[in-house]
């Protein structure tokens, strides 16, 4: 079941209503059959994937506490580093065999390619699971928090599963640390207007970049990306930006939805985009992007590897490591690994010229606090990012290379006054439309970035403007979103007869 | 206690609120056809103010004149003809036509059985103008439970409940039309003055099997206005020589002769071509469809044909119909302002 699907639309009201209706006792259980029910809207069986994640990690859990009671101290650290790695491989097998077993056998192959051996002629007839990566990393946070003792062993396996399929954010996040998601589970959350009406303007925010912005734009990078021989380099470098924004809108508006969906059922879920594009340098960019996934990363892989306490050139082998295994994570191709390397050299290069940075700074008299200064540390930083992004989206990184081939050689800039634009599947009318829809999203931002929280000052305002704002960006939504069978008024030429 | 109170009566206002914005929305992007315009005028019309109905395809809306109706014999006539209307759509547009109307007659066209499906599901945009115009109440959720839910494949269905999945993108092609309604005088006609030369085709007699479908439908629709009291009229309007015109004039037959078993008066006017008048050359509009001069010709004739045979009441010296002479007037200046046009012949045959 997708968010910005009419069945979601009616699942979620009535998941919400039960939900305080029902006592305390039950509602983990009625919470957990509700997602359960959620996931298996998309595909059943793969449900049973979820439920041996989750009953591999409660079981690590469990281990791990039985461990604490031994008192040999090596006895005890073995058999807890062995729950661990239990958990670890059982699950990262899992994950390897639904997500990357044709991506191995890819790359195996086109080794033994290089080397004259016969191919391994195998394939993998998988749908990748829906939300795969992100309970698996969910529930294996879960693990080690149990093992860092963070967290206390969860001895109810109800309230486990829910905290590993909680429907709000079990297919595309924000990835919750059991630390908060699973503590809350034991709260009860009294109906509290303020907080439901939160998170119902979070959620209406996040449908507005989603299926207003993301989706519409979509159509246009695809275009543009999809038949890159046919433009040229302002054409390519719109819908490079417009791809940064694509990819933000429907991360960030889907995350939106899911935070606000919790937040209407009294729960508290980790920020996971916070004004990512106005970040002053990419290290900043990655504290606000996708931060539920930085953070695990940092707290899982990149401490446990020594963090940047071994040294500089250990710290750099692990922010590269770091990166190329989060770009893995977000896809099993090699233009995911290249463009996580990229953010990676980015962020060591950047520390490596940091000196040399400062220097010249200084010489040219430049004021780092001024706005002029900051500005363009945000814009070097955007096109920084946007072009590890064309990585992201192209098929391949022959694909990404033509990409950039053209849109440095093919200079149009006449595109931008002839109407051409309008050309890429998105009508003037629309790609208007789409604009200010983009500076709305860009003022909310703003407010954000400078600390005012919109969504709260909009709750505090009296009933009738809450309710005319809502109607408003909900007809907004239900008029401009890319929903429902594409439009073309050809289609409707025949009526006239 | 009173917290609850308040806040339960701000829900209601906002629930209103969203359905008023949802509703004008909707009604705002609704694709504004003639099917669309002549339903919704319908339910305009005084109540118990029309007396004949008469349903059918686009034969229909092109052929059969009420504002010739009313002023040559003053009867109250509505035209509830759309694009490519099979016998099912016409079932359901009957039965609002007697439950708004309580009208004395029901006039049905026979072209209509073109349609072995009864319901158009090759052309769902033709079905979505019927539906989506009709108002919420007995006869669309009937229409709801027989043909979306039961016809239609799943992922159609939707927007059949909420138009506005179909119909947003419409908000970049808006116009005056789509909030200002045209030719509301014409109860139901479409005025098309233009003229393309035809030829006349040949007689067909033969009968071919109808559908169980149209069967079916067509026996509720004499069911439901014998259940009413309603007199039901069976005809096949003329029309020119077009691609399948023998095969579906065998199906028009059919009809016709279904209706002489359950002794439903009936007629083909296709054999009254020369007593009517057609001219070939001046009196359609395209391949199958009579133009505005034909349809006054055939109205007449037609409106002779029903006031000889059923006591049809003469309303033009009723005060309560005043307005109806206003619709002539209307009616009569349109004509006067957009004499036929001989426009060049089309290649495309037009299957409605």
């Amino acid at each position: 079941m997708l968010f910005n699907s009419f069945q979601f639309l009616c699942f979620f009201p009535l998941v919400c209503f039960l939900y305080y209706i029902i006592p305390f006792k039950y509602r983990h259980l009625f919470l957990l059959a509700a997602s359960y029910y959620f996931y298996m809207c998309w595909n059943p069986q793969y449900a049973l994937l979820m439920l041996t994640s989750t009953f591999i990690t409660y079981l690590s859990g469990l281990m791990i506490d039985r461990a604490e009671k031994i008192e040999e101290e090596i006895r005890r650290v073995r058999m807890k580093k062995l729950s661990v790695a239990f958990s670890f491989v059982i699950n990262l097998s899992i994950l390897c065999i639904f997500k990357y077993s044709n991506f191995l056998i890819d790359t195996i192959n086109r080794v033994f390619s290089y080397v004259h051996i016969q191919p391994v002629n195998v394939s993998f007839d998988i749908i990748l699971p829906v939300g795969i990566s992100f309970y698996t990393f969910q529930a294996l946070s879960y693990t080690v928090d149990v093992y860092r003792k963070d967290i206390y062993c969860e001895k109810n396996f109800f309230k486990y599963a829910l905290f590993v399929s909680f429907f709000p954010q079990l297919v595309a996040g924000p990835i919750e640390r059991s630390k908060n998601l699973l503590k809350q589970i034991h709260v009860k959350h009294d109906f509290r207007l303020e907080r439901v009406q939160y998170g119902l303007f979070q959620m209406l925010l996040g449908y507005f970049q989603k299926v207003v912005i993301s989706d519409n734009i979509s159509v246009f990078v695809d275009q543009a990306y999809d038949n890159y021989h046919q433009y040229g380099s302002i054409e390519l470098i719109i819908a490079t930006i417009f791809f940064a924004l694509q990819i933000y809108c429907d991360f960030g508006g889907y995350s939106n939805i899911a935070i606000g969906a919790a937040r209407v059922m009294g729960f508290d879920l980790m920020e996971n985009f916070n004004t990512p594009y106005f970040a002053d340098s990419v290290a900043d960019f990655w504290r606000r992007w996708h931060i539920s996934l930085s953070t695990w990363f940092r707290d899982y892989l990149y401490i446990p590897l020594g963090g940047n306490r071994k040294g500089r050139v250990r710290k750099y082998i692990n922010l590269m490591i770091v990166f190329m295994c989060s770009g893995l994570w977000h896809g099993a191709s090699w233009n995911y690994v290249v463009w996580g390397a990229i953010n990676g050299a980015y962020q060591v290069v950047g520390d490596i010229l940091k000196p040399v940075k400062t220097k010249i700074g200084k010489v040219l008299g430049s004021n780092p606090l001024s706005f002029g200064h900051k500005f363009l540390q945000v814009v070097v930083t955007f096109v920084l990012v946007d072009f590890s992004w064309i990585f992201f989206r192209a098929k391949g990184f022959a694909h990404a290379s033509k990409v950039i081939k053209r849109m440095l050689t093919e200079w149009d800039p006449w595109v931008l006054v002839d109407d051409s634009l309008f050309e890429l599947g998105i009508g003037a009318k629309p790609f208007h439309a789409i604009m200010v829809s983009i500076l709305v999203l860009f003022a909310f931002d703003i407010c954000k970035y400078l600390k005012v929280d919109v969504l709260k000052g909009m709750c505090r305002q009296d009933p009738w403007f809450k309710i005319v704002v809502a109607a408003f960006f909900a007809c907004w939504i239900l008029l401009l979103g890319s929903y429902g069978p594409e439009y073309s008024a050809a289609q409707f030429i025949y009526f006239q007869f | 206690m009173k917290k609850y109170i308040r806040t339960g009566i701000w829900f209601i206002i906002f629930l209103i609120v969203s359905l008023f914005a949802y509703n004008g929305i909707t009604e705002m992007t609704r694709l504004k056809v003639r099917e669309d315009d002549a339903i919704r005028t319908f339910y305009k019309q005084e109540k118990d103010s029309i007396d004949v109905v008469f349903i059918g395809t686009s034969h229909v809306y092109h052929g059969i004149s009420p504002m010739d109706l009313w002023n040559e014999y003053g009867m109250t006539s509505y035209n509830l003809g759309t694009g490519s209307q099979g016998l099912a759509l016409s079932y359901y547009l009957t039965k609002e036509a007697i439950r708004t109307q309580h009208p004395s007659m029901i006039v049905l066209e026979s072209w209509g059985a073109r349609y072995p499906e009864s319901y158009q599901t090759s052309n769902l945009p033709r079905t979505h103008m019927v539906v989506d115009s009709l108002p919420l109440g007995k006869t669309k959720i009937e229409l709801y439970k027989d043909f979306v839910n039961q016809v239609l494949p799943k992922d159609e269905r939707l927007e059949f409940y909420f138009p506005i999945i179909r119909n947003h993108g419409r908000w970049q092609d808006l116009e005056l039309k789509d909030f200002k309604r045209t030719n509301e005088f014409a109860k139901g006609q479409t005025l098309s003055t233009g003229i393309r030369l035809q030829t006349e085709p040949p007689i067909v007699d033969e009968c071919t099997e109808l559908t169980d479908k149209n069967r079916h439908f067509l026996e509720k629709i004499i069911q439901l206005c014998n259940d009413n009291n309603t007199s039901l009229v069976i005809y096949t309007i003329p029309t020119a020589d077009f691609k399948h015109y023998a095969e579906y004039h065998k199906c028009a037959n059919s009809v016709i002769k279904m209706a002489e078993e359950y002794g439903i008066p009936a007629i083909d006017f296709e054999h009254y071509r020369s007593e009517i008048g057609i001219d070939y050359s001046l009196d359609f509009i395209d391949r199958e469809h009579l133009n505005t001069q034909g349809s006054t010709k055939f109205t007449l004739f037609f409106g002779q044909w029903l006031k000889g045979n059923f006591e049809i009441t003469d309303h033009r010296l009723e005060e309560r119909y005043n307005q109806w002479n206003t619709d002539y007037l209307y009616y009569y200046n349109y004509l006067c302002d957009n004499q036929g046009i001989a426009l060049e012949e089309r290649d495309e045959d037009i299957e409605n």
